[in-house]
């Protein structure tokens, strides 16, 4: 049966982008991203932020967080979750599966359709990144991410 | 106001940013960005239109057949 998780991760924005939060499947699972919220816990002003997710084949260097179980009684996630990149993933070309501009002051849900969730396949090392990006803007931004595998 | 990624000058009026991924290559030779960090920049249409035929380049299309999510 299928279990869900939840990873959550901030940052302070830079320029070129350093990723927020990344998912990274495995071979033995098929990690499907179907929610995602994104905001700014800065101090309220008029930014207009961009944020992408977008899909990687090598996950770069970042803090490795546990996803948590929505259902306290499921066992540890076979995704693995990073935040903090100081390496970034590397992302395909092109492969920008949602791309959310939003004012700072405002938080975005993104949730997916039921069975059109964003599916990473079954293959080591490839996972979904989610990037902030800001020309100028350095203030800290805000992601949770919900996953089924 | 708004300000480029790359070269940190201000956009003029109706200029808008697009997303460019570069690579240290592509900024080899260059004068912007100072400090050359690979990865996705905001960039302004001056420093958009200098790496637009580089990143094309490498990806082995011409600037025509590049579509906005080509660069990232």
């Amino acid at each position: 049966m299928a279990r869900n998780y939840a990873v959550t991760g901030s940052r302070s924005v830079a320029s070129p982008t350093q990723t927020l939060l990344g998912i990274t499947g495995a071979t033995s699972c098929r990690t499907q991203l179907n929610d995602l919220i994104v905001g700014s816990s800065a101090t309220p002003a008029d930014n207009a932020l961009r944020f992408t997710v977008q899909r990687y084949t090598a996950a770069g260097t970042s803090t490795t967080v546990t996803p948590q179980a929505l259902d306290s009684a499921d066992p540890a996630s076979t995704t693995t979750a990073g935040v903090n990149h100081t390496v970034e993933p590397t992302y395909t070309t092109g492969a920008v599966v949602l791309d959310i501009a939003m004012n700072q002051r405002a938080t975005q849900r993104w949730v997916a359709t039921p069975g059109r969730e964003i599916k990473v396949p079954a293959t080591a090392a490839n996972g979904l990144g989610v990037q902030p990006i800001h020309p100028s803007f350095t203030g800290t931004v805000n992601a949770t991410v919900h996953f089924e595998e | 106001m708004l300000f480029c990624g790359i070269c940190k000058q201000p956009l003029g009026p109706n200029e808008t940013l697009r997303d460019i991924r570069l690579t240290v290559e592509d900024m080899e030779g260059q004068a912007f960005p100072i400090d050359k960090k690979p990865g996705l920049y905001a960039a302004g249409p001056q420093m958009f239109n200098l790496y637009a035929p580089i990143v094309a380049a490498r990806l082995g299309k011409r600037v025509e057949e590049m579509g906005p999510n080509d660069y990232v």
